[in-house]
Formats: C-alpha cells, sequence, structure tokens
C-alpha cells in the first residue's frame, strides 16, 4: 500500500473539517475562510477569516458570538491536535463586507 | 489608575470612537492598546514580587515579549492537556476553576500578541469593529480573570516563569 505524506493527507482533511465547522455554526456563520502560514514567531498558523451574520455580529452578543464560534471551530477542526498548527481568528460582519468587498474574505 | 488599567480603558474608547465610520487607526490602535494593557498587567503583578519597590521599574524592563508569549503558549498546552484528561474525569471543582481563569489570561496573551503583531505591522488587510470589539472585551475578561486568581500558588508560580529562562 503506498504511504500517503502526512501533509498532503492533511491538506485533504482540513477543508472537509472547516466546512462541517461552518455547517455547524449556519446561521450565525456565514463562511469561513482561512490562510495556512507562518505566524510571528515562525510557527505553523491558520489564519482564520469567519464571516458572520448582521444578527450575530450586534455589538451586545458579538463577544459571546465569537467566543462561541471559535470554540466550536477548535473543536471540530482541531488544528493544533490534528495538524500541528496555531490558530488565530478574524472576524466581519456580512454588510461590513459588502462595503470592503474584500477578495480574501469571498 | 494604574498603567493597565488606564491602556485597558482607552483601548476600550478606541474601539469605540467613531460609532459609524471607525478609523482604521483608531481599530488598530485599539488592539495594540488592548494588548499592552495584558503585557502591562501581567509584569506589573510580577514585580510586585520583589520586596525591594525602588529596583521595581528596572526589573519591569526585564520582561520580552516573545519569551512572555511562548511561556503563555506551554501554559495554554499544558492546561488543555489536563482539561482533556478531566473532561472524562468528572465533575470541575475549586482547582479547575483556578486554571480556567489562568487558561484565559495565557491564551488571550498569545492571540492578542499575534493580532498586535497583524495590526501594528501589516498592512494587507481592513479591521472592523466586529473583529476588534470582541478582542477588546477578551482583554478586558482576561483581566477580571486574573484578578480571580491573582493570590493562588499556581498564578503567582507563572508569574515567575515569564521572566525566568531555563540554562541551556
Amino acid at each position: 500500500m503506498p504511504v500517503v505524506p502526512s501533509g498532503i493527507v492533511n491538506q485533504r482533511q482540513l477543508p472537509t473539517a472547516i466546512q462541517k465547522a461552518a455547517d455547524a455554526l449556519a446561521p450565525d456563520v456565514v463562511r469561513i475562510r482561512y490562510a495556512l502560514t507562518i505566524d510571528s514567531t515562525g510557527s505553523a498558523a491558520i489564519f482564520f477569516r469567519v464571516l458572520l451574520s448582521d444578527r450575530a455580529s450586534r455589538p451586545d452578543r458579538v463577544y459571546e458570538t465569537t467566543e462561541r464560534i471559535t470554540a466550536k471551530i477548535l473543536e471540530i477542526v482541531q488544528p493544533q491536535e490534528r495538524f500541528g498548527m496555531e490558530a488565530y481568528f478574524n472576524f466581519r460582519s456580512e454588510s461590513e463586507q459588502a462595503k470592503l468587498h474584500d477578495a480574501a474574505w469571498e | 489608575m494604574r498603567l493597565a488599567e488606564g491602556l485597558l480603558e482607552q483601548a476600550q474608547h478606541l474601539v469605540k470612537r467613531e460609532p459609524k465610520r471607525p478609523k482604521q487607526a483608531s481599530l488598530r490602535r485599539a488592539i495594540s492598546t488592548a494588548y499592552y494593557a495584558l503585557f502591562h498587567l501581567l509584569i506589573s503583578e510580577a514585580v510586585l514580587n520583589w520586596r525591594r519597590a525602588e529596583d521595581r521599574v528596572e526589573l519591569a524592563r526585564m520582561f520580552e515579549h516573545t519569551h512572555m508569549r511562548s511561556m503563555c503558549a506551554n501554559k495554554r498546552d499544558e492546561l488543555n492537556k489536563e482539561f482533556k484528561k478531566k473532561q472524562k474525569a468528572g465533575r470541575p471543582n475549586q482547582e479547575e476553576a483556578v486554571k480556567r481563569n489562568l487558561h484565559r489570561v495565557v491564551n488571550t496573551f498569545v492571540q492578542m500578541h499575534e493580532q498586535r503583531e497583524l495590526a501594528d505591522y501589516d498592512y494587507s488587510g481592513n479591521w472592523t469593529r466586529t473583529d476588534v470589539l470582541p478582542k477588546v472585551e477578551g482583554v478586558a475578561a482576561a483581566f477580571k480573570a486574573w484578578k480571580a486568581i491573582r493570590n493562588e500558588d499556581i498564578a503567582q508560580a507563572f508569574l515567575f516563569t515569564l521572566l525566568y529562562k531555563k540554562r541551556r
């Protein structure tokens, strides 16, 4: 049986896990984009860009929302345990993205 | 008001400074200032353990951002492993509540250290209030968590690691 390098397997497993997290967090989470890179300490890292519905982004609830979403993504994706990556999170509302038209968040 | 609390209050002000169209400068400075609030909170708590008050200012200059972050990440990983084992073991107790608070502090430090790097040096992205507000509130929550555990042995032992470097 051929041995598949773990990096390749992980690259296939990662998008699946992230989509699973996005599905579990709908409708508060509209979509999740991410970048695989290194962080400022030189460690492998994943930067999640989480687009939230406007309802989930209301200032009076956005802290609790992002805490819950972060915990769920970490639980499902397990970036450190399964992929050896430090995870960081950034959030944006749908209406903020509609003004910015930022390609990285589309 | 101590420096750490003053910085946190300033970050909270900056994130709400322009209600309709927040300026990038305000949002970036809010992230940076919130990180520095936590950085100075931990240093100010650590140097209180030095009995000669007149030496504390010099002692405070010995703390390094990257070493502190590294110690915070180590403590977070150690606690994560412990929580995972405990999940199977049963109900949380007072000791675990203390550890959860310490976890909040160290995890927030690691996250905010990286976000501060981005806010201060990376021009590539736009910051939004939806992103910055919970990060600043997260630092406020870390302040509360620290105040709840600051006299606990585990918290004091952790402070020591922020300065201490193992000999090679």
